[in-house]
């Protein structure tokens, strides 16, 4: 039995866990990044046990049959994947940065109320 | 013409790219008129496309010079050929309403060109993984775009809108981990194929499908995050509510429509009817859901967006009656479904955008976004009530507009499913009633029945009382009206062009729609609707709207409600 593939799983749902339940801006971005890296290395994990050589079409790979090479897609996806996500995190945190700047706060729940607020003004009272 | 597919793409790409050098370069001011041009080429390039699209000889690029099994390709099908033009056309006119004004710098064209070049690329690409590339592509523009007034809702919108959607599209990659795992391959061709082939030789065990149900959930998690239909949309309303007025517009528009597309594309790839039926009822359930929440709003883009969820659902239903069929009979609601569903995205494309900039040009002029607060704006912007009233007509459902057209048809291709079939019908009712609603900031100032709220009158908005809206806003505006109108006038064309383009087979019948029972039909729900809205403006009403309104869902639960649909579909599927 392997041990990887289960803490991979273990870690992509701890991420979710914490993007869906920190009530910190901060805090949820930091689960979405977990959560990003368990897939990438599920990823990784999948395409590494495809084969047992290097896929370099050169020297020793040369005579090989294709099924004993590893499979260099997967690793050539995740290059874009990690990219996507490291775009995701910065514009993520510079949002949460503007919003602790304009409501003075981290807390998901605490901003909602503010913007609710700014946006529609109670109605007077009857 | 081959190159047509890259072509579309690299447009705005490049148009994006002399945005950044004015960027740089404040001097050299180039922005707009290459974002201008990039669009204007792009809609040449799909026009002169069109006939080559329409004989079925579909310009494809494998990118690279790869093999098309391996390679990434770039097909500009028929549905490919409709999405371009749509997301081509309403950028335009979002374009003209952003270029009439001088509040957006250059960064603001970069991120406006990424999002229509990665809706392009989203739309022609055949590749599961270059799909999920071009969803975050234009994901990533549309959250600096919803936050760019840098309001603090405006921020945390755009927060919710990107956290929620990335959670999702992580959850997109499982998808694509597992079939590539089980099938090897990423191509959506190949996909097809795949499941076919798995089908025709295996009829008998249909319970050992190549791909595992959850693969395809998984993907749909992913894209129904940005289609935005229950319980996916909570992220919609902020959203779209808060970005500036032209790309409200470009996001109710035309992005949902994008997703969904991608949705048509991964649904007919897994050709399970089962799969496909349950968007006859996701449909269902959004149109409603949609409709009833829009009544009860106060602020007039929420209400819009609301409405963008409940239009989504009448054209999710249609697939899903569309797919429902397929394999089974060749039922006439089984083809008419997937044209139905096409040219309802198509219409409300061009009424959605046609409202979402005049209620703009409204909170703009009146300088107040909420319905109760403004009123008498008829008198002060005629030319806007002219295109309010077109797209309003047309979303109700009143002919001659092409939304009168579509919803028939969508009506049509769900009727063998009773129960779809009456729910689309009272959320038409709702459509109704909440246009009614809007519209009171267009009339006359009256006394409304327990509401003390400052009402901003002609008057009051100083010495411009009757301002100059400018040729580019009326071009933004007046566009997607003639659209409107011209579709709903000639149904006939319209429906065998569409169906052509999808790949169903048209029916005789419903080349014309305008038929005396479908009049009645729509004077029966115009005057139940008009009943409703009655009822809306009575102190109970108003009492149940605030009820309504207030319970606002967390973004916390909205996520936790995101993986709740997920277990609740795979259940389903089960």
């Amino acid at each position: 039995m392997e041990l990887s593939p289960i803490l991979i799983v273990i870690l992509t749902l701890t991420g979710i866990w914490g993007t869906i339940a920190c009530r910190n801006l901060i805090k949820k971005v930091i689960g979405l990044g977990i959560v990003n890296s368990g897939v990438v290395m599920l990823f990784v994990y999948v395409g590494s046990r495809s084969g047992s050589h290097a896929p370099i079409l050169i020297g020793q790979t040369a005579g090989l049959d294709a099924s004993q090479i590893v499979d260099p897609l997967p690793q050539a996806l995740m290059l874009t994947a990690i990219v996507v996500g490291v775009a995701l995190t910065s514009l993520a945190l510079v949002l949460a940065y503007g919003i602790h700047a304009t409501y003075g706060t981290l807390d998901i729940r605490e901003a909602e109320r503010r913007a609710k607020e700014q946006l529609e003004p109670e109605e007077p009272a009857q | 013409m081959t190159q047509a597919p890259v072509v579309l793409v690299l447009l705005p790409l490049v148009a994006a790219l002399c945005a950044l050098i004015e960027k740089a370069l404040p001097r050299v001011r180039i922005a707009r008129v290459s974002a201008l041009l990039g669009i204007l080429a792009g809609v040449a390039v799909t026009l002169l496309a069109f006939p080559l699209v329409r004989s079925g000889v579909y310009p494809t690029l494998v990118v690279g010079g790869f093999d098309s099994v391996v390679g990434i390709s770039l097909t500009l099908d028929g549905v490919g050929w409709i999405g371009s033009v749509i997301v081509l056309v309403i950028c335009l006119s979002g374009l003209l309403y952003v270029l009439s004004e001088e509040q957006y710098d250059a960064l603001f064209y970069f991120f406006y060109m990424m999002m229509v070049s990665g809706m392009e690329g989203a739309i022609l690409t055949r590749d599961l993984f270059n799909l999920f590339v071009f969803l975050e592509i234009f994901g990533i523009a549309a959250y600096v775009l919803v936050a760019y007034s840098r309001a603090g809702y405006a921020l945390l919108a755009g927060y919710k809108y990107l956290v929620m959607s990335s959670l999702a599209m992580s959850l997109f990659l499982l998808g694509v981990l597992l079939i590539y795992r089980s099938t090897g391959t990423l191509s959506l061709d190949r996909l097809a194929e795949v499941m076919k082939g798995a089908a025709d030789t295996n009829p008998a065990r249909p319970s050992s499908p190549p791909v595992p149900g959850v693969a395809f959930l998984l993907l749909i998690v992913g894209i129904g995050t940005r289609t935005a239909f229950v319980p996916y949309h909570t992220w919609l309303p902020e959203a779209h509510a808060s970005a500036p007025h032209p790309v409200s517009a470009v996001l109710s528009g035309v992005m949902i429509k994008v997703a969904f597309i991608a949705l048509f594309r991964l649904l007919t790839a897994a050709g399970d009817p089962h799969l496909a039926r349950l968007f006859l009822w996701i449909g269902a359930a959004t149109a409603l859901f949609g409709v009833g929440a829009a009544l009860a709003q106060i602020d007039m883009k929420r209400l819009l967006a609301f409405h963008s969820v409940s239009q989504m659902g009448y054209i999710l239903a249609a697939l899903g009656a569309a797919t429902l069929f397929s394999g089974l009979s060749g039922s006439t609601a089984s083809t008419g479904g997937a044209a139905a569903s096409f040219l309802h995205a198509t219409s409300h494309a061009l009424f959605k955008s046609l409202l979402f900039l005049t209620i703009g040009l409204v909170i703009t002029h009146a300088g107040a976004r909420t319905v109760t607060a403004v009123h008498g704006m008829g008198s002060v912007l005629p030319l806007v009530l002219v295109a309010f009233s077109v797209g309003a007509l047309a979303i109700a459902g009143v002919p001659p507009m092409n939304g009168f057209v579509s919803k028939k048809l969508v009506m049509y291709s769900v009727k063998t499913m009773p129960v779809v079939y009456r729910v689309l019908w009272i959320a038409g009712i709702g459509t109704v009633a909440s246009f009614l609603k809007l519209s009171a900031v267009f009339r006359k100032a009256h006394s409304t029945p327990g509401v003390g709220v400052t009402r901003i009158a002609p008057g009051d908005t100083g010495p411009e009382l009757r301002p100059r809206i400018g040729l580019l806003k009326s071009a933004a505006i007046m566009l997607p009206a003639l659209l409107c109108v011209v579709m709903g006038l000639f149904p006939g064309p319209l429906y065998r062009t569409v169906s052509g383009m999808v790949g169903a087979t048209v029916t005789a019948g419903l080349a014309n729609v305008y038929t005396v029972s479908a009049l009645l039909d729509t004077a029966v729900v115009v005057a139940l609707g008009a009943l409703l809205y009655a009822g809306v403006r009575t102190r109970t009403g108003y009492r149940v709207a605030a009820v309504l309104r207030s319970p606002r869902i967390g973004f916390n639960a909205a996520l936790s409600l995101m993986l709740a649909g997920f277990l609740l579909f795979a259940a389903y599927l089960m």
